[in-house]
């Protein structure tokens, strides 16, 4: 911090009022000197005039500066099993420890009381380097460095100075934001190559954990590599190979791909993703991976309802008759107070027409709504369609028709908001019986929903192919979070068709048209796209419905984490009564959940794994964790925690320099060693003291001036006025 | 005195006689080609589709080509405003006349084919028949009777579906319960034996309401089989036709129809 004797405006003032003296008084007298000649003496002058307010002024810098002996400096050593690792002939470790013994690090000795600390799982004080062994198979960095922040309580801590490749096996979101506001820097000093080319490995894989029979069953693989080429995946189920797929690398050092793999049969299966290694691959470990899928039937209850007899009704349903995975509940408006039934589970479902009430509604995991007008529901069914989709997760599919969507009055309606588009206005008419090619977008294409094969190029063939629609309906703007996936091009112009946005826990889907219909009775009776078409769109709508009985598993570190959601019918929160579960696999134990205070309704429960394998997990509510026939959730998972540890060797230098930067600290390389005193006494962390330095009297500024002079002595020589 | 005409004269007149008979045929339009009109899009969820066929039927010497506009227009103009008065069914007013050797036929998800006894189905007809019904089509037939005709019927049948059985439709089918209840199993009969004191044509004497199935128990094809819905429907506005026949017609028409639209 700059400081002076005088206040800067006072200092300014002067300056220029001097300035404006010389320029007024070389001017104002006759003089044999030519402008020019003038100007660059008045140039010299008013510079020798704010060199000398400057020395006048006595400017100095404030600094602050640790108090030598009273405050801590924290080492902090990566001693995970990535630190074992030799770049260019010697162990990461190794280096490691050569440069905390350095002068540059065991010279902070004269400022700081320095903790040596090693970090794995969790931070631990050693007291000396021997104690190193990068061995263990976890690297929790941020968790590491949250715990040294909060033992800053008990003492006055300056820094902490980190040495790692920046690898944290158990990532925490909120971490910077809490380690910058300790106010205590961290600086960080990068072990290890950025770029380590002859590994390629597999970082992730994301598979749904479960799937109905019938699904397409798309796997999201993450690769980490050093550059371009291409990497061989094969896929295996139960030790047997179901796919193998060749992905291109590209420049960078992550790669994702999309693979379509058959579906297995009903039932748990471990699906193991591995890479086929190149001859200079040096870490093996992170070549496979393992994950749980399980196929299971799950009915999801979707409730239509439509006001008038269509095409569209007929071979919507025709299409979902043989998927076991959507059950299909229609109300129909026949005649101006006729309704016609059909997919009811007895004779009391919906006999008083639409639900009014959420315990009748939330039965369902979706609801589609037809050709049928706003006006028609009542404020409080409109309400509980909006809360069915935000609080229960359901999925809302609007329909076309010339009384649907815009015609509908839907736009104006207490839905408008869950809608995904601004919907023209009901007097205006928005629908058409014109026919109109159909088209997916750049994210319909991405999108699983729209699959129709799994072959290569194939799936562009079969959009390509499909007849017309017999209709379509203007949907209006897409809202700020809608995502278009399908299009159709009228009169030349490309107008959305298929748009769909999440909304609270669910999503809400516009399907402008009631046409595909179309696509039944024009292609062969062996021809299943329409039916491929509708099963994926119901599946995917009810995706996200949740149940009143929800359970979520994870693993952080050797940790197995348990979260269960209890609803009563009406899917409000239950506080009461217990949650019990059932662990079997590799981990064998019973565990009655906690309830999480301050989140009604939660129940959670940690138990520590025994090692690595499949997991499986019942749980529900009451004394054991299963009912007399079913669980009321399951769950599985495969654990390879020491995998995590080696999936990527190469130094993280990202993430060390965004611990730094949140921090106030500093990222170093090894070769910066020598600035690290510098940049760690400087600090206004632990217990420092104020440090005022002079800067007005350095020699240069004397001798500057003197130039000055001198400069402005010899030019008027040389034009001869002195 | 009056000349004997000579042989040339006579020769010369019954050639011209030949020639006027002939062109008389001729000039009469061919009920088959004119009125098939093109395809369109009609601006109506619901359009009621009558099939025109050929047909290898005799009547009076002559072949019947004309049969499959039997009660044509009034039967579906009437028809039709009754189902837009008592469904919710967007119904076009009008109708269309298509064939089977048409692509067209795939837009046209219901089908209304009568004096079937006597129709004519090729190869190709009979196989885009298949695939339309197959597909989810749905398709009504009426006015044909007697042991005659149903044979006529059922030998183009067999084309369509060689191995797919005719059955009775029982009462419980949800056809004959899906808009209304149709308990009645009322014979109803054409004007003309109407007229005659009777209800039946030719050995006709029982109606019948019989249909094809698909493998999933859904009726393609329902079958009207001595009995004449057309007619009640044709003549709903002429006083001598009772009025409770039109209004079962009706019921039994608007049943079918609102059946295709929701199985």
């Amino acid at each position: 911090m700059l400081a002076a004797n005088w206040p800067i405006p006072l200092a300014v003032a002067a300056a220029l009022g001097g300035a404006l003296l010389i320029v007024v008084g070389l001017w104002r007298r006759a003089h044999p000197l030519s402008p020019v000649q003038r100007g660059a003496i008045a140039a010299l002058q008013v510079a020798m005039l704010v060199l000398v307010v400057i020395l006048l002024w006595q400017p100095s810098l404030s600094i602050d500066r640790v108090t030598p002996g009273t405050n801590t400096l924290a080492i902090l050593v990566d001693d995970s099993a990535s630190m074992g690792f030799s770049d260019h002939g010697k162990r990461r470790i190794d280096q490691v420890r050569e440069w905390v013994e350095s002068s540059e690090v065991s010279g902070l000795s004269d400022h700081f009381t320095i903790e040596l600390f090693r970090f794995s799982d969790d931070a631990q004080a050693v007291s000396d380097l021997s104690e190193l062994r990068a061995e263990d198979d976890a690297s929790a960095l941020q968790s590491s460095l949250q715990q040294l922040m909060r033992r800053s309580a008990s003492n006055a801590l300056g820094a902490v100075l980190v040495f790692s490749d920046g690898q944290d096996t158990a990532p925490i979101s909120s971490a910077l934001a809490d380690l910058s506001s300790w106010q205590i820097p961290v600086h960080t000093v990068g072990i290890g190559r950025e770029q380590v080319p002859e590994d390629v490995g597999i970082a992730d894989v994301q598979l749904p954990p479960s799937l109905s029979p019938g699904s397409q069953l798309r796997a999201r693989i993450t690769l980490v590599h050093g550059g371009a080429g291409l990497a061989r995946v094969t896929v295996s189920q139960s030790g047997q190979l179901i796919a193998v797929e060749e992905v291109p690398l590209g420049a960078g050092s992550r790669t994702s791909a999309w693979l379509d793999l058959p579906l297995p049969d009903t039932g748990y299966h471990e699906l193991t993703f591995a890479l086929e290694p190149s001859a200079t691959d040096s870490n093996l470990a992170n070549n496979a991976l393992t994950r749980m899928l399980e196929v299971a039937p799950r009915a999801r209850r979707v409730l239509y309802v439509e006001g008038e007899p269509r095409w569209e009704y007929k071979f919507l349903r025709r299409a979902l008759r043989d998927d076991p995975s959507i059950e299909l509940v229609t109300l129909l408006r026949v005649s101006p107070n006729k309704y016609y039934r059909q997919g009811i589970s007895d004779a009391a479902e919906l006999e008083a027409g639409f639900p009014t009430d959420r315990e009748t509604l939330f039965q369902y995991h979706g609801i589609i709504i037809g050709s049928i007008e706003a006006a028609s529901f009542t404020d409080n069914q409109l309400n509980l369609i909006s809360d069915f989709v935000a609080e229960r997760g359901g999925g809302l599919l609007m329909l076309a028709g010339r009384s649907g969507l815009g015609q509908g009055g839907w736009g104006n309606s207490l839905l408008a908001g869950a809608l995904p588009t601004e919907l023209p206005p009901a007097q205006r008419e928005s629908f058409a019986r014109q026919r109109w090619p159909v088209q997916r977008t750049a994210e319909g294409e991405q999108s699983s929903v729209l699959r129709l094969s799994n072959a290569p190029g194939g799936d562009s063939t079969l959009w390509q192919t499909l007849p017309e629609l017999a209709d379509y309906q203007e949907l209006g703007a897409l809202k700020p979070a809608a995502t278009q996936l399908l299009s159709v091009k009228v009169n030349g112009a490309a107008q959305p068709l298929m748009v769909r946005q999440p909304y609270g826990r669910g999503r809400t889907i516009a399907l402008a048209t009631s046409g595909t219909w179309r696509w039944q009775m024009s292609l062969p009776v062996e021809d299943q796209r329409h039916e491929t078409f509708w099963r994926q769109l119901l599946r995917s709508l009810t995706s996200e419905a949740r149940d009143a009985f929800e359970l979520d598993v994870s693993t952080e570190g050797s940790t197995l984490n348990l979260r269960a959601e209890v609803r009563d019918a009406s899917f409000q929160p239950r506080a009461t009564g217990t949650v019990n579960a059932t662990i079997s696999g590799t981990t064998v134990s019973q565990v009655t959940l906690s309830p999480v205070v301050g989140e009604a309704g939660v129940f959670t429960a940690q138990i520590p794994l025994a090692g690595d394998g499949a997991h499986f997990v019942e749980a529900g509510p009451g004394p054991t964790g299963k009912s007399s026939d079913e669980p009321a959730a399951r769950a599985a998972l495969f654990h390879a925690g020491k995998r995590l540890e080696r999936v990527s060797l190469a130094q993280n230098r990202a993430g060390l320099t965004a611990i730094s930067n949140a921090t106030g600290g500093r990222y170093f390389m090894p070769n910066e060693l020598s600035e690290l005193s510098q940049a760690i006494t400087s600090t206004s962390a632990g217990i420092t003291e104020t440090q005022i330095l002079p800067v007005w009297d350095a020699p240069l500024l004397l001798l500057l001036l003197v130039l000055l002079k001198t400069t402005e002595w010899l030019l008027r020589r040389r034009w001869t006025v002195i | 005195m009056t000349q004997k005409p000579s042989a040339t004269t006579l020769l010369y007149s019954a050639i011209a006689l030949l020639c006027a008979l002939l062109s008389s045929q001729s000039s009469r339009a061919d009920p088959d080609a004119a009125p098939i009109q093109p395809p369109v899009t009609a601006d109506a969820e619901f359009v009621f589709a009558r099939v025109a066929f050929t047909t290898n039927q005799m009547r009076g010497g002559r072949r019947a080509s004309s049969l499959w506009r039997t009660d044509y227009p009034d039967a579906e103009h009437h028809f039709l405003s009754g189902v837009r008065r008592l469904t919710r069914v967007d119904a076009d007013p009008d109708g269309h006349i298509l064939t089977l050797n048409s692509d067209e036929v795939f837009d046209y998800p219901w089908l209304y084919a009568v004096e079937v006894g006597g129709w004519h189905l090729d190869i190709d007809e009979a196989r885009r028949l298949r695939e339309y019904l197959l597909r989810g089509g749905f398709l009504m037939v009426d006015d044909f009777h007697g042991s005659l005709e149903w044979a006529g019927f059922m030998s183009t049948l067999s084309r369509v579906f060689p191995d797919r059985p005719v059955k009775d439709i029982p009462d419980s089918d949800p056809a004959f319960h899906v808009f209304y209840d149709l308990d009645q199993r009322t014979q109803i009969p054409g004007i003309m034996p109407l007229r005659g004191g009777r209800t039946w044509e030719r050995d006709g004497f029982e109606p019948h309401w019989r249909g094809v199935y698909d493998d999933d128990g859904r009726l393609m094809l329902a079958i009207n089989f001595n009995m004449d819905m057309g007619d009640a429907w044709e003549h709903a506005d002429w006083p001598e036709y009772p009025e409770p026949l039109t209004a079962l017609a009706y019921r039994f028409g608007i049943n079918y129809l609102m059946y295709a639209m929701t199985h």
